[in-house]
């Protein structure tokens, strides 16, 4: 089931709906049971995948749990990540890997026909898979107990708010709320609606109305555009990704909290950071901190966080391991994350070799205050956009093409597109910063008075209903879908 | 006593709860229905397309059915025919009376005394690639084509690519362009895809709401949900019907909003967007070969331009563009320049362009004596080009 749609909200209505009334463990029921109802909606045999995913680990982190013997539980560990990793390669990787073997034994003179597959992509396996490991993992590293209550456990695998596209959740940021009942609050309702709202606009008014734009300047040839337009199509999908993944996110949030669950936040104004680091502690927060306790301090042996903070940084103190070769292996595989494709391990090594020339500038830089931030940012923002062409561009040459046309101004501000396209990417570059300042500062004065606050609640919610409604339809899945 | 943090929740939550049914409440009471395709067109400003006397379409607009356009055509299989490519200037009169019609109108009543068939096809802001597209979709599916007249607009060479607006439904036909060349691929596939779409939407029921809506089910089970709740919805509210006329006016205060605040106006200088310049130039070369291979008669138009005032135009990139247009004399073709026909006073308003306006100058469309003058000079030059035409 996809959010921007009425039949989600009506279903997510029943759902919190029945959610107050039940007692604690029949609640537990309902929310597996409606989470598999949300998937099946979108292929009912596929949700048998996420039960056998979620089943294995069940016994696995039971199993891992009751050994004493090391190797065993090693063994079983091992045997997790396989069987996880090995759905995840068929579904998602087995076409890219063969063709690329395939392409390579060509070029020793072998002749092999390209094998033709028709594998679909089940929705949301790269976010469920990411969240079964971290559970067994948990279990192995003795941070969890392993749940035997099968239909808490799976609720926390499969509660639909986050299983098709996050946040990532760990165990313990999650299954403690589903096994207590909260007490019912007015303010689950509100905020959640808000979010809920907020949600619907970023996705249903702002992105489904810039896509078409976005697929038409990246249809046309590279070869006629300028270094201005090469930005501008760098920044406008840089924005579409941003709301359209931002969008779920508060979606799925909200709908969470209309049952009192906090889930942890995914996006904290990104495109303000100030540096790479900070960059990856705003942006997709639980998948960066994910990759940070599950590959790359693993990778330099280094102790992990066990919180989904955000970021992928390393203790001062770290002499362990080769950082650089941790460091880019981790993003070249947090490319291939979102993609079997060669662009997404570009755009991997790309912001790896961002992350790495800040550290060395880090050491020899003197500046500080708000002269460092301010430059932070612009040189940040800027080239956090960039990265964004091999992700809708797909193609390698004409990534190449186009970062050649930035580096020598190719084209200088000769424009290719109608000027309604530079605007609309100018103003929405206005308007992160406007609701930035709106979020830090407007709102907070305007709490200090509560009926101030409320007449601003209602003049905004009422703008929000009317546009979101207006425009609900679901004409567009969300972009993060398809990773 | 109930402590300062619930009675603040319970205030937000009431909040909360008046801003949705305010919002609810706003759709709900929406009364203007304005009819989006004319309102570009200006309050003053009427889409016509004219019919024979059995009520047959010559005009088509691609919105509507191939189908019948081509059945309704049928008759005059024997006639020697005249087809027109034009954008909304050739069907839109301002100031309409009864009995008024469009240039194509006058120009099929003309020709048809004499046994040749007249027949158009516009669309608002047609740019040459769609124009390539309807000539070959005509010469393949209609037989004795011997004269395509094609008004080339410098105002559409900003334009770019083939609109499902236009062409998804027409996709139906199942037409492929048969030239091998990259943008009849190009525009091959895109047909196919909307083709495809079209397909996975048949077995909709819920004829109310616009299939595009659902694009992102394709197929899924929730599709089938999804659509009959929408259903109901639209059955039972009002401002679930309303929905589409909030969507039109919420994009027309965008658009005014945005000409408001930077100041731009009918007069506005409209630049020339090189690199879709040059993909209409090329297209046009496409054009004019196609007419070359099937021995077509092409007689290119400089279309009508209102010049009393200052047109929206850089100058040198227009004088260009009309040397260009006029370069074509050197291969054969004949280029009409129609610049001056239309005498200023013909001329009429667009709807407002800015906020807080109540019209602006039309650089476009004019009155039906413009397009008397229009339809009069083509007979003219076709009587003088003898059997040219």
């Amino acid at each position: 089931m996809i959010f921007n749609s009425v039949t989600y909200i009506i279903f997510l209505f029943l759902v919190v709906l029945l959610y107050w009334v039940l007692p604690r463990k029949p609640r537990q029921v309902l929310l597996f049971v409606s989470s598999i109802i949300f998937y099946g909606l979108w292929r009912f045999e596929y949700t048998l995948l996420v039960l056998v995913s979620a089943i294995n680990d069940y016994g696995i982190s039971i199993l891992i749990d009751k050994t004493s013997n090391s190797k065993r539980k090693k063994g079983l560990l091992i045997f997790s990540l396989v069987f996880n990793l090995g759905l995840l390669v068929y579904f998602k990787y087995l076409m890219f890997l063969t063709t690329n073997a395939i392409s390579l034994l060509n070029l020793f003179g072998l002749e092999i026909t390209p094998l033709e597959f028709s594998i679909i992509l089940p929705l949301g396996i790269s976010f469920y898979t990411f969240q079964t490991i971290s559970y067994t993992v948990d279990v192995y590293r003795g941070f969890l107990k392993p749940y035997r209550n099968f239909f808490l456990y799976g609720s926390y695998v499969t509660f639909f708010p986050q299983l098709v596209a996050g946040p990532i959740l760990r165990a313990k940021e999650v299954i403690e709320q589903l096994s207590i009942r909260p007490e019912f609050k007015l303010s689950y309702i509100s905020d959640g609606v808000i979010r809920i709202l907020i949600g619907l606009f970023l996705k249903v008014v702002i992105t489904d109305n810039i896509a078409p734009m976005v697929d038409e300047i990246y249809l046309m040839e590279v070869s006629k555009l300028s270094a201005i337009d090469v930005w501008t199509k760098a920044f406008l999908f840089g924005f579409q990704i941003y709301f359209d993944f931002s969008a779920y996110s508060h979606i799925a949030i909200g709908s969470a909290m209309l049952m009192g669950i906090q889930f942890p936040e995914n996006f904290n104004y990104p495109y303000l950071a100030k540096s790479f680091k900070a960059f990856w502690k705003r942006w997709h927060i639980s998948l960066s901190s994910w990759i940070r306790d599950y590959l790359y301090l693993p990778l330099l042996g280094e102790k992990v966080q066990d919180k989904s903070t955000g970021g992928i940084s390393v203790s001062k103190s770290s002499k362990k391991g080769n950082t650089n070769r941790a460091l880019f292996l981790t993003w070249a595989i947090m490319g291939l994350w979102h993609g079997a494709s060669w662009a997404f391990v570009f755009w991997g090594v790309y912001h790896a070799t961002l992350i790495l020339l800040e550290r060395f500038v880090a050491k020899h830089n003197s500046l500080k205050g708000k002269i460092r931030s301010f430059l932070g940012w612009i040189i940040v923002f800027p080239l956090a956009m960039l990265s964004w062409l091999p992700f809708r561009d797909n193609s390698l040459v004409n990534v190449f093409k186009m970062f050649k046309k930035v580096l020598i101004f190719e084209g200088g501000l000769n424009r290719s597109f109608s000027e309604n396209v530079y605007l609309i990417t100018f103003l929405l570059t206005i308007l992160v910063i406007l609701s930035y300042l709106t979020y830090s500062y407007l709102l907070p004065i305007l709490k200090r008075n509560i009926f101030a606050y409320g007449l601003f609640l209602i003049i905004v919610i009422t703008f929000l209903t009317a546009l979101d409604l207006t425009f609900l339809r679901p004409i567009s899945q969300f972009i993060y879908f398809q990773f | 006593m109930l402590s300062k943090e619930t009675r603040n929740n319970s205030f937000l939550f009431v909040c909360t709860l008046v801003g949705v049914i305010f919002g609810l409440a706003v759709m709900s009471s929406y009364e203007n229905k304005t009819d989006f395709g004319d309102a570009a067109l200006g309050k003053g400003t009427v889409s016509y397309f004219h019919k024979d006397k059995s009520g047959n379409s010559i005009h088509f607009l691609p919105k509507n059915s191939y189908n019948d356009f081509l059945n309704g055509l049928s008759i005059y299989s024997s006639y020697p025919k005249i087809l027109f490519l034009g954008n909304s200037q050739s069907h839109s009169i301002n100031q309409k009376e009864l009995n008024d019609n469009t240039l194509t109108g006058y120009l099929y009543e003309s020709f048809i005394s004499d046994s040749i068939l007249f027949f158009a096809s516009s669309i608002p802001n047609a740019n040459l690639q769609e124009h390539y597209l309807l000539s070959q979709f005509f010469f393949d599916s209609i037989s004795n084509i011997e004269t395509l007249l094609l008004p080339v607009f410098f105002d559409d060479f900003r334009e770019d690519g083939i609109r499902e607006s236009y062409f998804g439904d027409f996709s139906k036909s199942l037409y492929q362009i048969a030239e091998n060349n990259s943008l009849a691929k190009r525009i091959n596939s895109k047909l196919e895809i909307w083709q495809q779409k079209i397909k996975s939407n048949s077995n909709d029921t819920t004829a109310s709401i616009e299939n595009n809506d659902f694009t992102a089910l394709n197929k899924t089970t929730q599709d089938v949900v999804e659509r009959k709740l929408n259903d109901v919805l639209y059955r039972k509210f009002n401002f679930w019907q309303n929905r589409q006329q909030i969507r039109g006016e919420f994009f027309t205060t965008l658009y005014l909003s945005r000409n408001t605040a930077f100041g731009i106006s009918a007069q506005t200088t409209r630049k020339k967007i090189t690199s879709r310049y040059l993909k209409n130039k090329e297209t046009l070369s496409l054009i004019i070969n196609s007419c070359k291979k099937r021995d077509i008669n092409l007689i290119l138009i400089i279309p009508p331009l209102r010049t009393d005032i200052k047109y929206p135009y850089d100058e040198s990139e227009y004088s260009q563009f009309k040397e260009y247009v006029n370069s074509f004399t050197l291969n054969g073709i004949h280029v009409l320049d129609l610049e001056d026909i239309v005498e200023p006073e013909y001329w009429g308003y667009s709807s407002p362009t800015q906020l807080f306006q109540t019209k602006d100058y039309d650089f476009m469309h004019f009155q039906v004596e413009g397009h008397k003058v229009f339809a009069d000079t083509i007979l003219d030059v076709s009587q003088n080009l003898n059997n040219d035409i």
